[in-house]
């Protein structure tokens, strides 16, 4: 049985590369990210699981990171919007003006590009069902949605 | 940020968390089981409850299984919405768990969860209501297997310790006609002013509903009234409100529109399957 009690060492996966750092077991993965390891990419909006700008993936699948402790991280690949490096969906949002101010892009990314992994011919319905798991208070969501159907085979 | 500390236990045993469980309140600690996690994790961000141990039980093989296994499905409490979706092993199941929460979240909130919840709606709870679904829970006794209604009456019957295992289901009932619909006030993500789920079995017409009274439920009377063989909606609809067990939730519309709607969709069940 895996037990974690105060201030522990753990290794978590992200982007490719083992991290070590302490952790308390309260602490929210996107906790960890921003203020441990200095990942701020996923921003911290409602922290209520609603608005999905801390969205990460874990294991391709897209998470919001403020409803995850960071110790159930252990084990399972984590990647962040750092981790992207130029992925399809990144170019996509500059080429439909996917974003204003910016601040829900990260969360947007993530799901698109899980959505590009998991369903790479996603019809119209599933693309709908996947992004309004996020907001965007500027409200671009015609242009992130053609960003999204830009990167799927389809 | 959750504002105290606790830790943190992830067996892959059933019988280990379960016994760390009465181990740690022997210890006057206060332990929870953890599937997803979601509301736990707001609730206690927001101080609506405290705890100083987790037991995780997504390493669990029963809590986590979903698979069929002599004719019936076995879906552990502990498998995400998604997942159940995605696997379509229950259709109506898998429509109706769709339309909790989002997407991204469903990645994350289990079946048991969203039964065991503080939320009233629990809408994962009603497909199983309908496919009579048994309900395995453990304890330091030993396994128990509990009807549906045995498990859910107004409440799920689950005393603090026991640990939800899994929901078995008999295929054909799962494969019955079916329909689903949630119906919410504006936003398509949103709890809903009426969810009904409904299958077809042996020529009856089996109906479920969450969102209508505070607690979701299945009703023997309402099932007569809408299965005798002269039943008319416009002139035994009111027979159905008299036979409602509790009154009708006025938040978010009042109770004549939630009745409108439940009369609505009565109607596309009765037209669909």
């Amino acid at each position: 049985m895996t037990e974690y009690s105060g201030v522990v060492e753990v290794r978590l996966d992200i982007n490719n590369e083992i991290k070590k750092t302490e952790i308390r077991p309260s602490e929210t993965l996107l906790y960890v990210l921003r203020n441990r390891l200095g990942l701020t990419g996923a921003k911290p909006g409602c922290e209520n699981g609603d608005c999905g700008a801390c969205t990460v993936l874990i294991d391709n699948m897209p998470i919001k990171s403020c409803l995850m402790l960071a110790v159930e991280a252990v084990g399972r690949k984590i990647l962040t919007v750092e981790g992207l490096k130029d992925a399809p969906a990144q170019k996509a949002f500059v080429e439909k003006n996917a974003f204003q101010c910016g601040y829900c892009t990260s969360g947007f990314l993530m799901v698109c590009h899980s959505l590009s992994i998991n369903h790479p011919k996603a019809d119209d319905k599933r693309i709908s069902e996947w992004l309004q798991s996020n907001i965007c208070r500027c409200t671009c969501y015609e242009e992130i949605t053609a960003a999204a159907k830009s990167i799927l085979s389809r | 940020m959750i504002p105290f500390d606790f830790d943190y236990y992830k067996p892959s045993a059933i019988l280990d968390a379960v016994n760390l469980f009465y181990k740690l309140k022997a210890e006057n600690k206060t332990p929870v089981y953890y599937g997803g996690g979601t509301e736990i994790i707001s609730r206690a961000r927001v101080g609506n409850i405290r705890f100083d141990s987790v037991i995780d039980i997504k390493n669990i093989a029963e809590c986590a299984c979903l698979n069929i296994e002599n004719e019936r499905i076995n879906i552990g409490s502990a498998v995400e919405l998604n997942k159940i979706t995605e696997s379509n092993v229950f259709p109506l199941l898998a429509d109706t768990v769709k339309r909790i929460a989002d997407h991204t979240v469903q990645c994350k909130i289990t079946l048991g969860g969203n039964i065991l919840g503080n939320i009233k709606y629990k809408e994962g709870i009603l497909p199983l209501m309908l496919a009579d679904a048994k309900v395995s829970i453990l304890d330091q006794t030993g396994r128990k297997e509990l009807n549906i209604n045995e498990f859910f009456n107004k409440k799920p019957m689950i005393e603090e310790g026991q640990l939800l295992e899994k929901f078995s289901i008999d295929k054909k009932l799962a494969d019955s006609p079916w329909y689903h619909c949630k119906e919410v006030k504006m936003e398509k993500i949103d709890y809903p002013l009426i969810t009904v789920a409904a299958i077809r079995y042996r020529r009856g017409l089996r109906l479920a509903v969450s969102g209508l009274l505070e607690y979701p439920f299945r009703s023997a009377e309402i099932e007569s009234i809408i299965n005798n063989n002269q039943f008319d909606l416009d002139r035994d609809f009111n027979n159905i409100i008299n036979a409602l067990q509790g009154a009708v939730i006025k938040d978010k519309s009042s109770d004549k529109y939630r009745l409108f709607v439940l009369k609505k969709l009565l109607k596309a069940i009765l037209r669909e399957i």
